[in-house]
């Protein structure tokens, strides 16, 4: 159990987003979590990176408690993500950032700030990255001149920059053509066994095919959680998203 | 001698715009009431000097000191807010500071305060040697900016500028690093405001207005925000031009707020920041290296 989720609580005012879930992830797997719009899919995810903090409940990295930490402390105990709509340092190159993620520990004391940060080693590392994520020759273009498929792989492997343990993906497939999804497929699979993954995705095809174990949200409750096969298959699940039978005939 | 006088204001200029570049430039934190930290440094060698007799070199560490403090709290305060409210929230620090040395007779008032001429290792400061003392920290200054580029605090200051939740979510603490940009830039202000104090031998609060701070911003504008030429640049240009044409003088913030406004509409990188239309041009004609 690399990561697990107790009793989770978040709420804006009166609105419970997340409301009593709880699940665990295993070491080096990838773990999709799905549901409707609203379901409280994003804000559990907010929670784990600590951009938002729970209500109530816990969340543990390993048996640690993480969930009172802000972001950059969640970031280095190795916990990487993306985001849904891509957050790159637009006005600096793919290189700049990807090598912006090597600096985990010289951000962290006075000492390492004045330290260069274009070694000949971060350079390898980058260009390693660029090639996993097939971004090869476009090192000095800026980000804001990349289209939003190579956008989603930079913001990848600049996460994958920061060496994680576990790599949290929001969304990674919105807005993705069905071409660039199946090459997102591939990128993911040469991931798998590497490390663990948490991805929240509504694109059923990408999470059926690599995810797997899937938990289910509805209005910010677990309502399922097991194999893809089936989740495919379970009555809450397709009735959370299709509705009930009943509502049909009204 | 005349030369000398317009080569000193502008390197003064030139010093308080790589300052500003720092927090603004770099770090993509407006700030708009710079010359603050301008007047604390230079109040606080003449404090220094006139009542309490420091030498020279000590009030200019100390100015720096001082304003760098001043600057460290008042960035802890501010940073929490963001964008136009910062932006808002230093303009009210600089009417706030300028009011404090205008009304408190500690700080003389409205007449201003007298700074003596300093005398350094048996030798009385003269043009020369403040022209010399200006140009050498300036280039103390562009060497240590070319240490930011390439250093971790570059990096973190740049990620801070494009996002700061991308920046949190790569281990940056954004809080940490605003404050540290925020008393660097006051520091170098404050070193700045301490040599123009003697320079002047007198100073009063309106030297350290609202209107120096946009003078200030708009030579860093102007010039090209983040880079260290475009600061450079942009003071050499806005300081030259009224002194070239003297009927510009007396309209020189008219001159300012004109071409900031077409700066922001035309050009927002500045007139040799990165991706501007005059240095492409300059690169496409002699080429440049390459970091990698």
């Amino acid at each position: 159990m690399i990561l697990s989720v107790r009793n989770l609580e978040k709420s804006f005012g009166g609105l419970k987003a997340v409301d009593n879930v709880s699940f665990d992830v295993i070491e080096k797997e990838i773990f999709g979590i799905i549901g409707p719009n609203g379901a409280g899919k994003t804000t559990l995810f907010n929670c784990i990176c600590g951009v938002y903090q729970p209500t109530k409940g816990e969340i543990l990295l390993k048996g640690k408690p993480i969930h009172n930490l802000p972001s950059h402390e969640i970031a280095n105990l190795g916990i990487a993500r993306t985001f849904q709509i891509t957050h790159l340092f637009l006005d600096m190159s793919v290189m700049d950032n990807i090598i912006s993620a090597f600096g985990l520990k010289n951000y962290r004391g006075i000492f390492g700030f004045f330290k260069n940060c274009y070694t000949e080693e971060n350079i390898s590392k980058a260009k390693k990255l660029i090639d996993l994520m097939e971004l090869n020759g476009l090192e000095k273009v800026r980000a804001s001149n990349l289209s939003l498929g190579f956008m989603r792989r930079l913001e990848i492997a600049r996460a994958l920059a920061l060496e994680p343990e576990i790599l949290m993906l929001d969304e990674p497939c919105a807005g993705l053509s069905h071409n660039a999804a199946e090459e997102f497929i591939d990128l993911i699979k040469k991931l798998q066994g590497k490390l663990t993954i948490i991805m929240v995705e509504h694109n059923m095809n990408v999470i059926m095919n690599i995810c797997n174990r899937i938990v289910v949200l509805n209005y910010g409750k677990k309502i399922a959680e097991g194999i893809p096969e089936h989740i495919q298959t379970n009555k809450e699940v397709i009735e959370a998203y299709l509705g009930r039978e009943e509502d049909a005939d009204t | 001698m005349y030369e000398v006088v317009v080569a000193i204001n502008i390197g003064i200029f030139i010093l308080l715009s790589l300052s500003l570049n720092i927090v603004t430039g770099y770090a993509g934190q407006p700030n708009i009431g710079h010359a603050a930290f301008f007047g604390i440094g230079a109040y606080t060698s003449a404090i220094l000097t006139s009542k309490i007799g420091f030498n020279f070199l000590i009030s200019l560490f100390l100015s720096g000191i001082i304003a760098g403090i001043v600057g460290m709290i008042l960035g802890m305060i501010s940073i929490r807010v963001r964008e136009d409210f910062l932006a808002i929230t230093t303009i009210g620090i600089n009417f706030v500071v300028v009011a404090i040395f205008r009304y408190s007779p500690f700080f003389g008032g409205s007449f201003g305060m007298a700074v003596p001429t300093p005398t350094v290792f048996g030798i009385e400061f003269n043009n020369y040697t403040y022209l010399s003392l200006i140009y050498l920290f300036i280039v103390l200054i562009i060497l240590f900016l070319r240490k930011i580029e390439n250093s971790w605090f570059g990096m973190a200051l740049g990620g801070i500028r494009n996002n700061e939740e991308a920046a949190e979510s790569i281990g940056i603490n954004v809080k940490k690093f605003k404050i540290v940009a925020f008393t660097i830039s006051t520091f170098i202000a404050g070193i700045t405001g301490c040599i123009y104090a003697h320079y002047m031998s007198f100073i009063s609060s309106d030297d350290f207005g609202f209107l120096t701070s946009i003078t200030i911003l708009s030579m860093t504008v102007i010039g090209g925000l983040g880079t260290i030429q475009g600061p450079i640049i942009g003071a050499f240009i806005l300081g030259i031009i009224p002194e070239i044409f003297r009927f510009v003088a007396d309209y020189r913030m008219l001159l300012y707020g004109g071409l900031l406004v077409l700066m922001m509409r035309f050009q927002p990188h500045g007139l040799f920041g990165k991706e501007s239309f005059l240095l492409n041009k300059l690169v496409n004609l002699f080429g440049r290296g390459n970091r990698w």
